[in-house]
């Protein structure tokens, strides 16, 4: 029973006022339950008195009454002129007045035995600095009577009470570490970070509240209950943007209105003491309906663009209202339902607690069934780049393979062709040295030529003179001398035949040297010899014979093996067969002569051999080789064999013009090779390679 | 009959002078020589020279005018040129040989000179 009428009160101070005789009868009645606002005698005063007289029926003389005290203030209280308790320090000077939140401690009230109970307050007011709202302050002095069971059902209450704000706490305090650690695992989602914050503040707040009565000392009191709304509120607002940042949605000018309407609301929930006592609290309920409002609309536009799980915040949220609508049912039309208890807990809590609990449970889970697809999707994914890691090295390990390969073959190829680069090189040096030595053959023969003429001249000259001389002779000798007798006559008669013997002489080598200067000539002058088909091992055959057989009839002693080997495939071939013929018997003349002078040497067991051998070679070729085992021919002489003029024969054997007029017609002639391979004192092969089938040349003229 | 050797070999007059001695001494043969081919020219145009002039032997090579650019002036620039002009050369080459008839020389003959040969090409001329 709240103790809210018949009380009297007197500003000023003095002991006697406590004794039940005391006279009040001039006092003021008073209601100081009330806010101090209201009651402005007491404001003026530091210190005064309170009293209250009562009588207590017949049917609660026996039964034993407590006193509970509700204060902004510090007092001392008497019962029947006895000090029950001293709350605090109550001071006519403002500022050593220690004010005291008692919080309805049971005082046990000894009743007198009398009718009149006199219930007698020293008090001093709490004026602290600031001027809180009547919210916040709603009450000077209250004082209850409450038999034990009623106290006990409060004690039961309370402790229901504060276990299901302990609960909360713990509750939020849990979820807020959980989303602390989500963010400090996975910082990309944000959502987690504001919903910690959320959780942390309203377990703040829940904890104030919890808290709140056991904080006997007023401003603390005060601060804690203020900052219970503070976290409340802004700890909501956190709470949306946690929302936010989890349906994708751009934070707006609803969101930073809604920040301002939270300042702005703290603000008259603490200061705006003008509102009036009953509408104290609206700011704060109105901005709640608007964070609800617009949590319901982001998580309305999150379902209509089908985020299916926004469904568990929505299911939250409709929990969350549902208790509440009840709540406020039965808070406004069946008061006494919220009293009942189910299994011990009051239905006010089994109201409250989900509807605190449900939104926050819902959200906590939308965050942690998305880490939890997140997680379940990079396993997927790492999955994937694990294989697409393996299947990438796979293919660079192919593809270096291949570039292995390529770089191998390329390096083959490099190979070859630097090989055909140096066969060509190496052939191109040949072809640049043949060509050397044809031009110098080339010249010479022209020098040949030109001396053979100037030579021959004089010869002619020689020749004839001689000739002319001898027929002089004739003449003398059958004309003047045919006179002359006896010694004289013999005498010129030896004479002349010995002069004639001269003239013969001269004539004779006149026409050695110029038979010589005809066959140099036969290097200049143009070839009367016609191209035709021409079997090459029957002209070989029949030289090599025309050879031996020349010899032989110069030395009857001579004897040596002929072999021959004649590739009988080997067709007719274009050539001027007269010229073939001339260089194979100078070959063959030269191969018997080796062979000749070698068995001249005398070694046992040596047997003179000459062969012949005709075969196909390069593209459309054909090559013939002369071979003997004669003298060979000395390493020195080897560059100049084709030199006209070059012999190793003694004079008078050979001209020095056989293997140049040879190599003429060979190159020059017929567009061939002429080349040769010796051992000195063992062999010595010429080759000649001639083409098969060319096409028919014009024959090579040379004029000079 | 009058016959001019054009050669640039001096001796060559002393040797037809020998070999011919008997036929030069019987009358048979009168000899001229020049020893170019202009000087054969200069001798020719002198108008007395020229129809004597029967037969003419000339070389080919020759220092400045060639025995063939000697074959062409007689036979284009006279009107009545000699009647016979051989041209004897040491080059028995086709192309020389086919030039010269084709300049209108009566024979082609080769060094060295066969006076056997000559002898006998020259008689049938001195009837």
């Amino acid at each position: 029973m709240v103790l809210d009428s018949g009380w009297t009160y007197q500003p000023g101070d003095n002991p006697a006022w406590a004794e039940p005789t005391a006279d009040d009868r001039q006092w003021q009645p008073i209601n100081p339950t009330q806010c101090l606002q209201r009651l402005p005698q007491v404001q003026q005063a530091s210190v005064g008195w309170l009293r209250l007289r009562f009588r207590v029926g017949p049917g609660l003389q026996n039964r034993t009454l407590t006193l509970g005290v509700y204060q902004y203030a510090a007092s001392e209280i008497y019962f029947n002129g006895r000090l029950l308790r001293r709350y605090g320090t109550v001071s006519s000077a403002p500022a050593q007045v220690r004010p005291i939140w008692p919080d309805g401690e049971p005082l046990e009230l000894p009743l007198g035995s009398g009718g009149e109970q006199v219930l007698a307050v020293r008090i001093s007011p709490w004026t602290p600095a600031l001027n809180f709202n009547h919210f916040l302050v709603p009450v000077f002095f209250q004082a209850r009577i409450n038999s034990l069971p009623q106290v006990l059902k409060a004690f039961q209450y309370e402790a229901t009470y504060k276990t299901a704000d302990m609960l909360l706490v713990g509750a939020f305090l849990l979820i807020s570490l959980l989303h602390f650690g989500f963010y400090i695992y996975n910082s990309a989602q944000r959502a987690n970070i504001y919903f910690a914050l959320y959780t942390l503040l309203a377990a703040s707040s829940f904890c104030c509240t919890g808290f709140l009565d056991e904080i006997h000392r007023l401003d603390l009191r005060v601060w804690a209950d203020i900052l219970s709304y503070v976290t409340l509120q802004t700890g909501s607002l956190l709470a949306l943007r946690a929302l936010y940042s989890l349906f994708n949605v751009q934070v707006g000018r609803i969101y930073f209105g809604l920040w301002i309407i939270n300042v702005l609301s703290l603000l008259l929930l603490t200061f705006g003491h003008e509102l009036g006592h009953r509408i104290s609290w609206y700011p704060t309920v109105i901005f709640m309906v608007l964070v609800s409002a617009e949590q319901l609309r982001l998580t309305l536009g999150a379902l209509r663009k089908t985020k299916r799980a926004a469904g568990i915040i929505a299911a939250g949220f409709g929990v969350a209202l549902a208790m509440l609508v009840a709540f406020a049912y039965m808070a406004t039309y069946q008061s006494h339902l919220l009293m009942k208890e189910v299994l011990g807990i009051p239905v006010h809590t089994l109201l409250t607690f989900p509807a605190f609990l449900s939104p926050v449970l819902a959200i906590s889970l939308f965050l942690t069934r998305r880490f939890a697809l997140d997680s379940r999707l990079l396993a997927v994914k790492l999955v994937q780049v694990r294989r697409l890691s393996s299947q990438m090295l796979d293919q660079q390990r192919e593809k270096q393979q291949l570039l292995a390969q390529q770089n191998e073959t390329l390096e083959r190829q490099v190979q070859q062709r630097t090989a055909a680069l140096q066969q060509t090189v190496s052939n191109l040096q040949t072809t640049q040295y043949q060509l050397v030595q044809r031009e110098k053959m080339a010249s010479l023969g022209e020098l040949t030529a030109g001396i053979a003429h100037e030579i021959q001249n004089p010869l002619n000259f020689i020749n004839n003179f001689a000739d002319v001389a001898v027929e002089l002779l004739a003449e003398l000798k059958e004309g003047p001398l045919a006179g002359l007798a006896g010694e004289d006559k013999s005498s010129a008669d030896g004479l002349l035949t010995e002069l004639t013997q001269d003239l013969e002489k001269i004539t004779y080598h006149g026409h050695r040297a110029d038979s010589i200067v005809k066959n140099m000539l036969e290097h200049s002058r143009a070839k009367a010899g016609e191209r035709q088909p021409t079997n090459l091992n029957q002209l070989a055959d029949e030289y090599l014979r025309l050879a031996y057989h020349g010899l032989r009839a110069k030395d009857k002693s001579f004897n040596a093996t002929l072999t021959t080997n004649f590739d009988d495939t080997l067709g007719p071939i274009e050539a001027i067969s007269q010229d073939i013929g001339r260089v194979l018997l100078n070959l063959f003349t030269n191969a018997f002569y080796a062979v000749q002078q070698r068995q001249k040497l005398g070694q046992p067991g040596y047997q003179p051999e000459v062969s012949v051998t005709t075969s196909r070679c390069a593209q459309g070729h054909v090559a013939v080789r002369v071979r003997d085992n004669g003298m060979g021919i000395p390493r020195t002489v080897r560059e100049k064999i084709f030199q006209p003029f070059f012999t190793t024969k003694p004079p008078g054997e050979g001209t020095g013009l056989g293997l140049s007029l040879s190599y003429d017609i060979v190159t020059k002639g017929h567009n061939g090779t002429i080349t040769f391979d010796s051992t000195e004192g063992e062999f010595t092969e010429f080759t000649i390679c001639l083409p098969a089938n060319e096409e028919k040349n014009p024959p090579l003229t040379y004029a000079v | 009959m009058k016959i001019l050797v054009v050669d640039d070999e001096m001796d060559v007059k002393l040797l037809f002078e020998q070999r011919f001695r008997r036929e030069i001494r019987e009358g048979l043969f009168s000899f001229v020589f020049a020893f170019s081919g202009e000087e054969a020219l200069n001798y020719l145009l002198e108008e007395e020279h020229y129809s004597e002039v029967v037969l003419i032997l000339s070389d080919i090579n020759m220092p400045g005018m060639s025995g063939l650019e000697l074959l062409r002036r007689i036979k284009q620039d006279h009107p009545n040129p000699p009647p016979t002009i051989m041209i004897i050369t040491a080059y028995g080459d086709k192309e020389s040989h086919a030039k010269a008839l084709q300049l209108g020389a009566s024979d082609f003959l080769v060094k060295p000179i066969d006076f056997g040969l000559l002898k006998q090409k020259l008689v049938p001329l001195n009837t």
